[in-house]
């Protein structure tokens, strides 16, 4: 989130210290906490097409996330630092516990992944504000790396806007992602990407978005109710990884199944 | 006999069935009567079997779900066919809507997407679990122990008389989950449900509700064009927000 209204009409910068300064003035400011509503699809290599409908609600480090399928809530999600937890309410099945970094799955850099437009996480913020940045196709490019997370390449258009993020996580086997940012859109809580597309090992994921707004904070439950007859999976044990590995289309070598 | 009292704000084809189940009373204008003067319990139990012992019951629907964050609610139409032992159908009536059938007989699980052109097939245990118990066992919900109490809501402009339901064995880790139900006036057949709780809630409305004398198992077939492709159900089809968000 990100942008206050009227900030989005940027100016071509002159310098990289002042596209730096304008684009971390426009997309990483402060804010509040924001939920949205938007069309997922996901194309798989080899695979199928799937689509679903999902509602969020983000703040700070923190975002809760539903699915739909149908009129069906299929899905909750949540991630609070480390903190993770899933329930597939189709199969009564749910997992939670805290993202290993060393296991290939860190929570912050996740959290970021998942709202790729807010620069305004510190860590975010941090890592832009210690960036190379240098031209590159009449914007701009910041190169650096997010703390031990991984190193990140993000391009701007002339306008300052983002366009494209690659990142690599750390590691020999560190997975690629990348991420392309449609023209941005006015929502009430101001001015983002109308889409937003994620790409890794032959996946690609679509996020169109309806809604942007702001958000009563007490609004936003991170622990849904859990029922006694569901089975509760620990994430440090195989079976709960597993089931996380599987939902984010990871392999046990951190990266993306082909 | 818990897992068929969870009246699961997450299970909405379930709650749409037991909606039928819940409702009040016959057509017949002096079952409407005795109805309305009989103890909460007591209607409620007969329009449960009335509906849960049908050959098969159809209905238009209409649902509105609500956003847990606060946002503005969601509104869908669809079709339900419900035929007790032996399967269940949704079918949205929404641009780029699934058909959704559980057959128990076939042993198949399908849901079909006319915006991909894909039927996604798998064996009647992949389907979800509270569905295929409110086609197996009918008769547990009927056995189940609940509390019905009378409560008038504002439904569609008017005051409606309806029937609150709670769990009747308290003390366990009862959802937060209430379930209200009112039946048409006009029919005495269902016709509104509402579920809410804590974090959100969920109205439906059954339109032209009708109660089948004999099932039509061929309400249960779906009617494919010919370029469409069949691939096995992966979950992850339908759930992709877990890879990407």
């Amino acid at each position: 989130m990100v942008l206050a209204s009227g900030c989005a009409r940027l100016p071509k910068q002159s310098s990289g210290s002042r596209a730096r300064d304008r684009f971390l003035a426009a997309y990483a400011a402060a804010h509040g906490p924001e939920r949205g509503v938007a069309a997922i699809s996901v194309k798989r290599a080899g695979k199928g097409q799937g689509s679903a409908r999902v509602r969020w609600a983000a703040n700070q480090e923190s975002l809760a996330v539903i699915g739909y399928v149908g009129p069906t809530r299929a899905l909750d999600a949540s991630l609070q630092g480390d903190e993770l937890l899933v329930l597939v309410r189709h199969y009564d099945v749910g997992v939670s516990g805290k993202l290993r970094r060393e296991e290939g799955l860190d929570g912050r850099l996740l959290r970021f992944l998942a709202t790729p437009w807010d620069f305004g996480l510190p860590r975010v913020r941090g890592a832009l504000e210690h960036a190379a940045i240098e031209p590159a196709g009449g914007g701009w490019r910041f190169q650096g790396g997010i703390e031990e997370g991984g190193r990140f390449t993000l391009e701007l258009s002339e306008r300052g806007e983002p366009r494209s993020l690659s990142l690599r996580a750390a590691g020999e086997r560190g997975q690629e992602i990348r991420v392309r940012y449609g023209p941005e859109r006015n929502y009430t809580a101001g001015r983002i990407p109308g889409w937003i597309e994620w790409s890794f090992s032959g996946s690609v994921v679509l996020l169109t978005i309806e809604d942007f707004a702001p958000v009563d904070a007490s609004k936003i439950r991170y622990r849904p109710a859990i029922e006694p007859e569901w089975r509760m999976l620990a994430l440090d044990e195989p079976d709960g990884s597993a089931l996380v590995r599987w939902l984010l289309g990871i392999d046990e070598g951190g990266t993306a199944e082909p | 006999m818990k897992k068929a009292v969870s009246l699961r704000i997450s299970a909405v084809v379930a709650l749409c069935a037991l909606a039928w189940g819940a409702q009040a009373a016959g057509s017949q204008p002096a079952r409407k009567r005795a109805a309305a003067h009989a103890a909460p319990q007591e209607a409620v139990d007969r329009m449960l079997a009335r509906v849960f012992r049908a050959a098969e019951v159809r209905s238009r629907v209409t649902i509105t779900r609500s956003d847990p964050f606060g946002g503005p609610g969601e509104r869908s139409q669809g079709r339900v066919w419900f035929l007790p032992g032996r399967g269940l159908r949704y079918r949205s009536d929404e641009k780029g809507g699934e058909d959704i059938v559980v057959d128990r007989e076939q042993r198949t699980f399908l849901v079909y997407r006319p915006s991909e052109q894909v039927v996604y097939r798998a064996d009647w245990d992949r389907a979800p679990a509270r569905m295929r118990q409110l086609i197996e066992e009918p008769e547990r919900i009927l056995e189940a122990k609940f509390r019905a109490a009378r409560e008038r809501r504002h439904v569609g402009g008017v005051w409606r008389e309806g029937y609150r339901m709670q769990r009747a064995t308290l003390g366990d880790s009862l959802p937060s989950v209430a379930v209200w139900i009112a039946a048409d006036p006009g029919t005495g057949l269902p016709r509104w449900i509402t579920a809410g709780g804590s974090e959100d809630s969920i109205d439906v409305e059954f339109r032209s509700l009708t109660i089948l004398p004999k099932a039509v198992t061929g309400d249960l077939h779906l009617s494919l064009p010919h370029d469409v492709r069949t691939e096995p159900l992966d979950p992850r089809d339908l759930l992709p927000g877990g890879e990407s968000r």
